[in-house]
């Protein structure tokens, strides 16, 4: 069994965030990066798996040089091996290009992949697309927002899948894509044990030249969503000190509410 | 440095704070208070490996260098120098069993020391000796097949929550600092009598006392290294123990200037943020200055050692400079508190607290400045 998990490095949400003017995308060149939170679920997912099934494991991400870090964390969480996209020509893609070169990657590097895992959205652009999209170029179906694998045999996986309403168990033929959603592991650090061989392990770059992309398919060129416009959403929140009894305050609840329902 | 080396150092820095955030810090103000030894805390640290880091592979630990022992320590002082200063006495009884012990008692205690399994403590400081450490009345008399211990050993760090215990005692009394031995006692010895806990104005989380040896026998091999050697090992050891407070320094530092620039940037005194006033800029500047200078000293401390040179007159420097400044930013940060600072709700009282055992334990201020100050002028 073969798992590839991709993993975006974002900014680390519990500090500064600046927006470029100019792009209207996130400003990333000052900020402290962390690996996507959902990508961690889905490290985690693959971890388990490698354990449970032996299965061989490589994680893959797309982005300047730095996202290296990235994956020497994913080195030292116990993934076997690590894939760099880096290329100048892919700066600027959209998740239309970069749902091309990822595959793309994938085809390449692991040519007979049993199971793509990604986080269900990165918690910087959210939007969702890039495991539904390698999916789609891959030509594999694709299952969203799972939590837990609990078999896999016979060339199927049986997934558990949040829905809007609860949760679903889904039956799905491999390969296949699964973005992952919220599971129920510990925080899985690293062991002080596996920093030094990770630290000194060798990952692999791939470039434009090396998946054999078309200039005009990547990039900036490649991509045609613009963001048009961006506005901050306005918090106004008024407090209502409410005093008397608990029969009192509960009227004086009620009429509130029934008066902000009115308004809106 | 190579890169492999700076990706490590990285790695380990932000695996470190990952787990302080999650593990440790929800729990460092309740360590503070209750002065309870944190079980679990050890417990998941020892789960993480964070026992061995500079410890070789064969033994059970990371196999890294000086600079993965700083950055744990720096980033644990950060939210609990009592932690910190855990691990540091740990670390303190490991090196010279790790060092100079022989094989076989490597090979009976190496391993469940760098994973933590079990705690050590180091037993040099005694009720009657502190800084003249050459002058303790500790004693081991040599008989046939054992040694017999005798005397009393205060401000252990680890003392009454430890496995083993590295004590240094007086195996010839007339060789001064040339009869000084250092001996494994395990915790189970009858002759071992674990004493009172103190109750410390800081590193109140850290488990500190004082145990006394009586007619405690030891067998022949628990001499660790060669007989009449032992106070050289322990200035040795002493050097890593520096090496180690410089970096709690500096993770006190750190959190001193964090929560004093965050406190400075939100608090309005006449119409703007206390952070716009020169006054309150003059301390955030020499905290910044302060640890610019101490990370300076550290990391070059560290290289040498790291080189395998002699360390002893920088650490000393280093010991002295980052303590005081240590005690200063936590001051600083009070008074930019102002009322708040001396309240406990706050943290940075905890700080100074914290901080001020700094500038006295493992070689106080004042013994280091005659060490630099004689160095100096011979």
């Amino acid at each position: 069994m073969k798992i590839v998990v991709l993993v975006k490095q974002v900014p680390d949400l519990s500090g500064d965030i600046k927006i470029d003017p100019k792009t209207k995308n996130l400003d990333r060149r000052d900020s402290s990066v962390v690996i996507n939170p959902y990508d961690l679920q889905a490290l985690t997912l693959a971890l388990q798996l490698k354990q449970q099934f032996n299965a061989e494991t490589c994680a893959i991400s797309m982005g300047p040089q730095k996202a290296e870090m990235a994956l020497y964390e994913c080195l030292a969480m116990g993934i076997d091996e690590a894939v760099l996209i880096s290329d100048r020509a892919f700066v600027g893609s959209d998740t239309l290009a970069t749902t091309l070169i990822i595959a793309q990657a994938i085809r390449k590097k692991i040519p007979d992949v049993t199971m793509i895992l990604c986080g269900k959205h990165a918690v910087d652009a959210e939007t969702g697309i890039v495991g539904p999209g390698v999916a789609e170029r891959m030509g594999l179906p694709c299952v969203s927002n799972v939590c837990e694998c609990p078999e896999i045999k016979n060339g199927k996986a049986r997934v558990r899948r949040q829905s809007d309403t609860g949760y679903q168990t889904v039956s799905c033929a491999l390969p296949a894509v699964f973005t992952i959603a919220e599971t129920s592991s510990e925080p899985n650090y690293i062991h002080m044990n596996n920093i030094k061989k990770a630290s000194n392990a060798h990952i692999e770059t791939m470039t434009l030249a090396s998946l054999q992309l078309e200039r005009s398919k990547v990039g900036i060129e490649g991509s045609p969503t613009v963001v048009g416009s961006l506005n901050l959403v306005e918090m106004n929140k008024e407090t209502v000190m409410l005093t008397g009894d608990q029969k009192e305050a509960a009227c004086r609840i009620a009429a509130l509410l029934q008066k902000t329902a009115k308004g809106v | 440095m190579n890169q492999p080396e700076c990706i490590q150092n990285e790695l380990l820095r932000k695996t470190v704070r990952q787990f302080i955030e999650n593990e440790i810090e929800p729990h460092a103000k309740e360590m503070d208070l209750t002065g309870e030894f944190p079980w679990q805390v050890i417990k998941k640290m020892a789960k993480l490996g964070m026992f061995g880091v500079a410890i070789d592979e064969s033994w059970g630990g990371a196999g890294m260098n000086a600079d993965a022992e700083v950055i744990v320590l720096e980033e644990l002082a950060r939210s609990s120098a009592s932690v910190a200063l855990t691990l540091d006495a740990h670390n303190l009884a490991l090196y010279p069993i790790y060092h100079h012990a022989d094989e076989a008692l490597k090979k009976r205690v190496m391993k469940s020391l760098a994973t933590g399994e079990k705690l050590c403590a180091f037993g040099l400081t005694e009720p009657g000796c502190g800084s003249d450490a050459a002058n303790i009345q500790c004693t081991a008399v040599k008989k046939q097949d054992h040694y017999v211990l005798n005397g009393q050993k205060a401000w252990l760090t680890n003392f009454s929550v430890s496995d083993y215990y590295v004590i240094a005692a007086k195996t010839d009394r007339s060789a001064g600092a040339r009869g000084v031995s250092l001996f494994l006692v395990e915790r189970d010895n009858p002759g071992l009598h674990i004493g009172q806990e103190e109750d410390k104005f800081g590193m109140r989380g850290s488990n500190t006392g004082e145990i006394t040896l009586e007619n405690c026998e030891i067998p022949l091999e628990n001499l660790i290294g060669i007989e009449n050697k032992g106070f050289a090992y322990a200035m040795e050891t002493l050097d890593i123990g520096r090496m180690a407070i410089g970096a709690i320094a500096i993770g006190i530092i750190v959190r001193a200037l964090e929560e004093a620039k965050a406190y400075a940037q939100q608090r309005a005194a006449f119409g703007k943020p206390i952070a716009k006033y020169q006054a309150v800029q003059f301390m955030i500047a020499d905290m910044e200055i302060n640890l610019f200078a101490s990370r300076t000293m550290l990391r070059n401390v560290v290289a040498k050692r790291n080189r395998g040179e002699n360390i002893t007159q920088d650490v000393a420097k280093l010991k002295v400079f980052s303590s005081e400044a240590a005690t200063k930013a936590a001051l600083d940060a009070i008074q930019i508190f102002g009322g708040n600072g001396y309240s406990k709700e706050y943290p940075v009282e905890r700080l100074m607290r914290d901080a001020k055992l700094l500038e006295i334990g493992e070689g106080t201020t004042q013994i280091l400045r005659m060490l630099i100050g004689a160095n100096t002028l011979r």
